[in-house]
């Protein structure tokens, strides 16, 4: 019996739609997050970097997810077991039966919890088809127990709680609406809870108190490396276990709470029996009344618009009313929320909600509207015939156009609901949560409604088309599914790029809050013409076949399609057509005509032949760049500029030179009017893809001689492009940066080895061998610079459209107006590395002194908010690195705001910073309390004028130590001068944590500082703070600056001879006593962490007002190697003992020798000791910070 | 307004004939169309009413070509399906008044006064707040059949109305139909005999497809009078009869065997005459 019952409820459950919908919803997800190759988008709040996309704890993060969102699919099949049995009134037919209530209550509510897991075989599939799509590389081997494990321990326990509740709820109360209510209800109060929106962050508490085990997971593998993730199963020990345990308990209890409070009555008590059958009363037949009265028809086009308007509000109040319906948008809604909270606080630095970075969230919105468009299109489409009415509405007088659109538009209508709720939602997080009030409501309305809402009715409309011309509705399901996927596979996986043929695409484009859609708007555009006309001609084509009969077979379809057919078709069909191909054509002349289209492949394939046929050259040696003269004159509005000028040429190197190397990107410039040399010479190679050009003198360049290239070309933009769509000349925000990186507008001495294609995959397709990402540190060069060091004397003179103001490096030597346009006369006598930058936008300026710099901060007026903590990091890091290597060279420091098409935050170039839209200018740290990262960054930019472009690094690995290290460090002491050791240590431990976390995400493996290369941002940043830090604490602050000073000394201003990471090394080690030889070591040469724990401490009062303190600890030491893996290597180390008293008065602190293990102190205090610790402010490396410190008790006994 | 039906022919896909050649004329008033399960009756009727397409041949309704000017019939025409479902938590007057503004009538009074009307007509009044769901069958079809009513229908197709009803709502059906109007065709497609017997002056009888019999009903019972014989017989007999005479029936009745016979002549053997019924003549033209 119960098992009959039991499989009765699982059958049910799969005959559902809801089954079928949510399997196809987790795979939906599930997929979209395996197959994900991009490691800063988070899916359920997850993302993949390097570890396998199938490793077993992501497999367990994302089922554990899915059981907490998924709780409203349980209230559906677990819940609602019994409660179809009243609903359905067979209740009394069950009651009736002779059968123990444990039969009957076991039977449905295992029934249904049965196929509520069977559900997380789309997650399985998820996982399973994601990986196969991006391929072996990024895999590993599928274990059945990565997903039986949490499937046991999780995801079941988890169903088991939630469908416990709502079945209790369910069938005690024998309402739905209940239980979906507190379904709800509790979902938001988890969601709030765990979001930390009610600022619990205790993560120990949480960690037992989840009652999905999410934050437990997570708190357990917070700083796994990519070895632990790829072959741990889930923790299943410590927290993980009670909390288990506790859960599991809860849930019995609640189930036996159940069962003993069920009766079998068909009616409970107090309520009155309301659900009989029409009694047929006593009817005579039919009353004679003769002809029915006649009516009057209105045929009337408005006639028919309102029985239009009458069927969307009916199709739209059943589908809206739909219980799937109302658990999908929830779903989305809580997704959106949760990317709105997660988005606007990157890596926990508050920034202002600036209505951009909503607009982007709101694209997630597509993982709901595609299932929801696939499955409640085909029940609007399906509905009469699946009701069986289909009949009668099919023999209605109406036009064969009103039911489709009718139903068309209510799929938009309901889709238009969906994007005015993102919206109200974005804007209320916006007011409520952030109280941010500059509200951008037009700049919502032209992105949500003319990109995305647009894009999700294509997508309607062909869902549409499909459903109509299928057979079935399951069929149609499929095929839509099939489109999907054929889509993803074909422009997402393969990459082709073909956006022409791409239904329903708008290219990528980019909104900045500068220069709003800019050079994009056309590209948008037109794009959405060409597809709401194609969209238009499918709209007809479905009218005409629109099914208003029982004929299934395609020939006859076409034949009712043709007798629809009338003239006014045909016209509005040619029209269309013609109009889309028009539109097509217009696009595909900007694209591939108008300008030079290169394909992502044939762009890299270019590269490939630079770097096959040029890498010859790259060591070939080269005059340098002594002086710079230019005059750009740039037209912002019209997005060109013109660009002329002399670079003089210096030959510093002891021998001739008889052939002169010359980059400048000939795709990125149209007219090319002088390129030549002050001395006779040939231009023997000029390679029109690349821009290589190779001149040979007729007679060679002496050491010591000087030659001049001039130049004068002009970039003009031609119609619109998404292909190459020069973001640097933005009408509001024009940025063009002359270095040695590219030579994209300006040209570029020697062979260009950044320009060579740096992704080992890429490298493999075209035949390239392994790219050594730097040379060692054995084979580096010290006279080879990192990048092209020239010190050069700069002057421009540089012009712009009123009212715009052009920021450039050096000194502003006079500014005028002419003509309607603003000049910009800047130069610079004393010497500076080759970074120029040319920018221009409307500004608004904040404006200081401090010594005898002059400081200005250029920002867009909507961003009036930091200029003055720059101002403040600029003045102190001024101060710092002046006192302690050596003075500022020049006369001004710029910090100015571009547009966020840049790929990087800040970045200095001598005297001037540029500084992206998306950060800093933006970020909003009015919260007391909060680490100023606006002054922090600051003051890091500022110390790369002189560790970078007074000391400019060798070309080798560790590179970096020499310019981020010390940028890191020197932005820590400051932030510590200015706001205290508080400050500085919260910044710490959010720098270690950050290394920590990240260290998973290398895909090349992680390397010591010395060796570390310019991608590895984790180890480059937030590790060197952690790492100098330690150092000057170990070693003293002054010791530190003066081992830098040697190195600001010996190579400062040099363009002969660069420093490597070894030499800083060796001058830390000269300066540190020798007994900490090994902490240098430590920090910089190996990857070391510790493990230190305070295991117990106790006190005993002493006569004289006395304490002593009993203080027991263990140490360990790990060395890593690439992947994390860990040895533990001996202890002979200095680690800080710590005592704290009341109010966190420091008692004691010292640094004690540690050769053992685990080690007793005993210490002496005139204080009470409250809490003690060893190295209690986590100074070294720690994977485990919170049990460096415990209390300290009262000793018994003895 | 008179229906025509010409050389109308259509087979299915799966090669199943369902009309074959078929040609009819049916005049206002109850028109009858008698046949046994799978005989084509509800492809004819689906075809009259536009939701099917035919094969070859034409229909026309007066002026109107039924095949091609669909939406001029649409306007005309009342269809109640073999077999049809609601929404189950709609209730009587919603689907009613939804279909009568569907229908075309604008103002919202005249489409009360409307809906009131029909519902009365088909005794749903008291019922009209409750679900469709709860219907019984009876109740269903006699809403059906309100919702055919609805408008200026000039053409009324019923198909198969009766089955499944109990004799006390196929009497209530019954009258139900015969009070509508006379000036205009209603077609009612059916296996049970007494339904056109009860209700039709002129009928047809289709049997795979083709048409075997069209004729005014009294016609076709004065055609076989006097020809059909009775005799009660013991069940293990039937085979014999069939072999010696023209069997055309054999019912059961109070636990004996009767049987039905055509015969011109008397046949003696125990045979009486018997006053031909409908289901006589509708036997003796299956059964040749």
């Amino acid at each position: 019996m119960f098992l009959n019952i039991y499989l009765k409820e699982f059958a049910r459950n799969l005959k559902g739609i809801s089954f079928y919908l949510f399997t196809i919803i987790l795979f939906v997800c599930t997929y979209f997050f395996a197959a994900n190759l991009n490691p800063n988008s988070y899916i359920m709040g997850l993302s993949i970097a390097k570890e396998w996309h199938n490793a077993p704890i992501l497999i367990a993060k994302m089922m554990a997810r899915f059981s907490a969102v998924g709780l409203l699919l349980t209230i559906i099949m677990v819940g609602r077991s019994v409660t179809r049995d009243f609903s359905a009134r067979i209740h009394d037919f069950f009651f009736t039966l002779p059968m123990k209530k444990t039969t009957y209550l076991g039977g449905r509510f295992f029934g249904g919890l049965t196929a509520n897991v069977l559900l997380f075989l789309g997650v399985v599939l998820g996982f399973i088809v994601g990986c196969l799509v991006i391929g072996t590389n990024y895999y590993g081997p599928f274990r059945l127990s990565a997903f039986l494990l949490p499937l046991f321990a999780l995801v079941i326990p988890n169903l088991l709680l939630v469908g416990g509740v709502f079945f209790s709820l369910a069938t005690l109360t024998r309402k739905m609406t209940t239980t979906y209510l507190a379904g709800i209800g509790l979902l938001m109060v988890y969601g709030l809870v765990h979001g930390g929106f009610a600022g619990w962050e205790n993560d120990a508490a949480k960690s037992l108190l989840d009652p999905f085990g999410i934050a437990t997971l997570d708190a357990l593998t917070k700083y796994w490396t990519v070895a632990d993730i790829n072959t741990n199963l889930m923790p299943l020990g410590g927290t993980m276990l009670w909390n288990r345990i506790l859960w599991f308990s809860v849930s019995l209890v609640v189930l036996i709470f159940t069962w003993r409070r069920f009766r079998f009555v068909t009616v409970l008590e107090g309520k009155k029996k309301k659900m009989n059958f029409v009694e047929d009363h006593e009817t005579k037949g039919i009353s004679a009344l003769g002809a029915l009265s006649p009516t009057t028809i209105d045929e009337t086009f408005v006639f028919h618009l309102r029985q239009s308007i009458h069927l969307i509000s009916r199709e739209f109040r059943r589908t809206v009313f739909h219980p799937a319906f109302l658990i999908l948008t929830f779903m989305a809604i809580s997704e959106i929320l949760t990317n709105f909270g997660l988005n606007v606080k990157p890596m926990g630095d508050n920034v202002y909600p600036v209505t951009s970075r909503f607009l982007s969230e709101t694209l997630h919105l597509w993982i709901y509207i595609i299932p929801l468009t696939i499955f409640f299109g085909g029940v609007i489409i399906w509905r009469e015939r699946d009701h069986g009415s289909n009949e009668f509405y099919d023999t209605l007088p109406l036009p064969n156009s009103l039911s489709f659109l009718s139903k068309l538009l209510t799929m938009m209508a309901i889709q238009f609901c969906y994007i005015i709720l993102a919206m109200i939602f974005a804007i209320l997080t916006q007011i409520i949560v952030f109280r941010y009030t500059n509200i951008e409501v037009g700049l919502y309305i032209r992105h949500l409604f003319g990109i995305t809402l647009l894009q999700f009715w294509f997508f309607t409309v062909f869902v549409f088309f499909i459903q109509n011309l299928s057979p079935n509705k399951i069929l149609g399901f499929f095929l839509c599914a099939l489109y999907f996927v054929a889509d993803l596979m074909i422009f997402v996986v393969l990459k082709f790029d073909l956006p022409l043929l791409r239904y329903g695409n708008v290219p990528g484009f980019i909104y900045s809050n500068l220069n709003g859609f800019g050079h994009y708007g056309p590209v948008i555009l037109w794009y959405t013409i060409y597809w709401l006309l194609f969209a238009a001609i499918l709209v007809i084509l479905t009218s005409l076949l629109w099914r208003r009969n029982n004929e299934i077979s395609l020939k006859f379809r076409l034949r009712v399609g043709l007798q629809r057919f009338h003239r006014r078709f045909h016209w509005a069909l040619v029209i269309l057509f013609l109009l889309f191909l028009g539109t097509g054509g217009h696009i595909a002349y900007n694209r591939y005509i108008l300008n030079e289209y290169r394909s992502e492949r044939t762009a890299k394939r270019i590269q490939a032949d630079y770097e096959k046929k040029y890498s010859r050259y790259k060591n070939r040696p080269q005059p340098n760049i002594s002086e710079v003269k230019v005059k750009v004159d740039l037209y912002p509005e019209k997005r060109a500029v013109h660009i002329g000028g002399q670079y003089t040429l210096v030959n510093k190197t002891k021998s001739d030179i008889d052939e002169i190397i010359v980059s400048l990107s000939d795709w990125h410039t149209s007219e090319i009017s002088q390129f030549d040399l002050s001395t006779p010479s040939s231009l023997e190679i000029h390679d029109s893809e690349s821009g290589f050009r190779l001149f040979k003198l007729n007679h060679p360049l002496t050491a010591g001689q000087e030659i001049r290239l001039d130049f004068d070309f002009r970039t003009e933009t031609r119609g619109f492009t998404d292909n190459n769509p020069k973001n640097e000349l933005a009408a509001k925000g024009t940025c063009i940066i002359l270095t040695g990186q590219n030579h994209n507008y300006f040209p570029r001495i020697g062979y260009n080895s950044e320009y060579e294609l740096s992704s080992s995959r890429d490298r493999k397709k075209f035949g390239l061998s392994e790219r050594p990402s730097s040379p060692t540190l054995q084979e580096a060069n010290r006279s080879v610079p990192f990048w092209p060091c020239d010190l050069v004397t700069y002057e421009a003179i540089i012009s712009t459209t009123s009212p715009q103001t052009v920021v450039s490096n050096g000194d502003l030597v006079r500014r005028w107006s002419e003509k309607g346009r603003n000049f910009f006369h800047y130069r610079s006598e004393a010497p500076m590395n080759r970074e120029f930058v040319f920018a221009s936008s409307e500004y608004d300026t904040v404006r200081d002194t401090y010594e005898n710099i002059g400081i200005e901060v250029y920002f867009d007026k909507q961003h009036p908010y930091n200029a003055h903590r720059m101002i403040k990091g600029v003045k102190r890091a001024f101060d710092y690195c002046t006192k302690n290597y050596c003075p500022y060279p020049y006369r001004s420091v710029r910090i100015v705001e571009v547009p966020r098409y840049v790929d990087y935050g800040a970045r200095s170039n001598p005297t001037v910073f540029t500084w992206s839209e998306d950060a800093g200018f933006i970020s909003n740290l009015e919260k007391p309390g909060d680490v100023d990262m606006v002054f922090a960054i600051c003051t890091h930019e500022m110390a790369h004028q002189w560790w970078a472009y007074i000391v400019t690094p060798a070309d080798a690995e560790g590179d970096e130590m020499l310019t981020e290290t010390m940028a890191q460090y020197i932005e820590t002491m400051c932030l510590e001068k200015v706001y205290g050791k508080e400050i500085a240590r919260k910044f710490l431990k959010k720098e270690m944590s950050h290394y920590l976390s990240r260290r998973k995400r290398d895909i090349e493996g992680e390397r010591p500082l010395m060796r570390s290369y310019s991608k590895q941002y984790y180890i480059n940043y937030p590790k060197s703070s952690v790492t100098m830090y330690a150092l000057q604490d170990y070693v003293g602050e002054d010791r530190v600056n003066r081992a830098l000073k040697t190195i600001v000394d010996e190579y400062g201003h040099r363009e002969d001879r660069f420093p490597l990471s070894v030499d800083l090394i060796d001058a830390f080690k000269d300066a540190a006593p020798d007994s900490f030889d090994y902490l240098v070591t430590d920090l910089f040469e190996t990857i070391t962490l510790w493990e230190n724990k305070a295991e117990s401490a106790t006190y005993e009062e002493l006569d004289n007002d006395r304490y002593r303190v009993h203080l027991n600890v263990s140490t360990h030491k790990f060395r890593a190697d690439s992947m994390g893996t860990q040895t533990e290597i001996p202890i002979n180390d200095y680690i800080d003992i710590g005592l704290l008293g009341e109010n966190n008065e420091e008692l004691y602190s010292k640094k004690h020798r540690f050769e053992k293990n685990t080690s007793t102190i005993e210490i002496i205090v005139d204080k009470k000791p409250i809490r003690a610790g060893i190295d209690p402010y986590v100074i070294l490396i720690d994977r485990e910070r919170e049990d460096n410190v415990v209390d300290v008790r009262l000793k018994y006994g003895d | 307004m008179e229906l025509t039906i010409r050389n109308l022919s259509k087979t299915y896909a799966n090669g199943v004939v369902a009309l074959d050649d078929v040609s009819l004329d049916i005049p206002t008033g109850l028109f009858g169309l008698l046949g046994p399960n799978g005989a084509g009756k509800t492809t004819l009727m689906r075809t009259i009413a536009t939701l099917q397409e035919a094969d070859s041949g034409e229909i026309r309704f007066g002026e109107i070509d039924v095949l091609r000017q669909k939406n001029e019939v649409k306007k005309l025409l009342g269809y109640l399906p073999q077999e049809f479902g609601f929404y189950p938590k709609d209730t009587a007057f919603n689907i009613l008044d939804h279909f009568t503004l569907l229908k075309g009538v604008r103002d919202r009074g005249e489409r009360k006064k409307k809906v009131m009307e029909l519902l009365k007509r088909v005794n749903l009044w008291v019922e009209r707040n409750q679900k469709l769901g709860t219907f019984s069958h009876g109740m269903k079809q006699r809403f059906g059949i309100a919702l055919t009513l609805l408008g200026n229908s000039k053409l009324i197709i019923v198909d198969e109305p009766t089955s499944g009803l109990d004799p006390e709502e196929r009497v209530r059906f019954h009258n139900l139909l015969s009070e509508i109007g006379e000036n205009i065709v209603v077609i009612l497609s059916t296996h049970i005999v007494d339904d056109v017997s009860d209700l039709c002056t002129n009928m047809a009888i289709i049997n795979n497809g083709q048409i075997i019999l069209k004729a005014n009903t009294f016609e076709a019972m004065a055609h076989v009078d006097g020809k059909i014989w009775e005799k009660e017989i013991p069940k293990s007999d039937l085979t014999t009869y069939e072999h010696k005479y023209h069997l055309i029936s054999s019912r059961l009745f109070a636990g004996k065997t009767f049987i039905h016979i055509y015969s011109e002549s008397n046949p003696v053997d125990g045979f009486t005459s018997v006053k031909p019924t409908l289901e006589d003549v509708y036997f003796y033209h299956l059964s040749q």
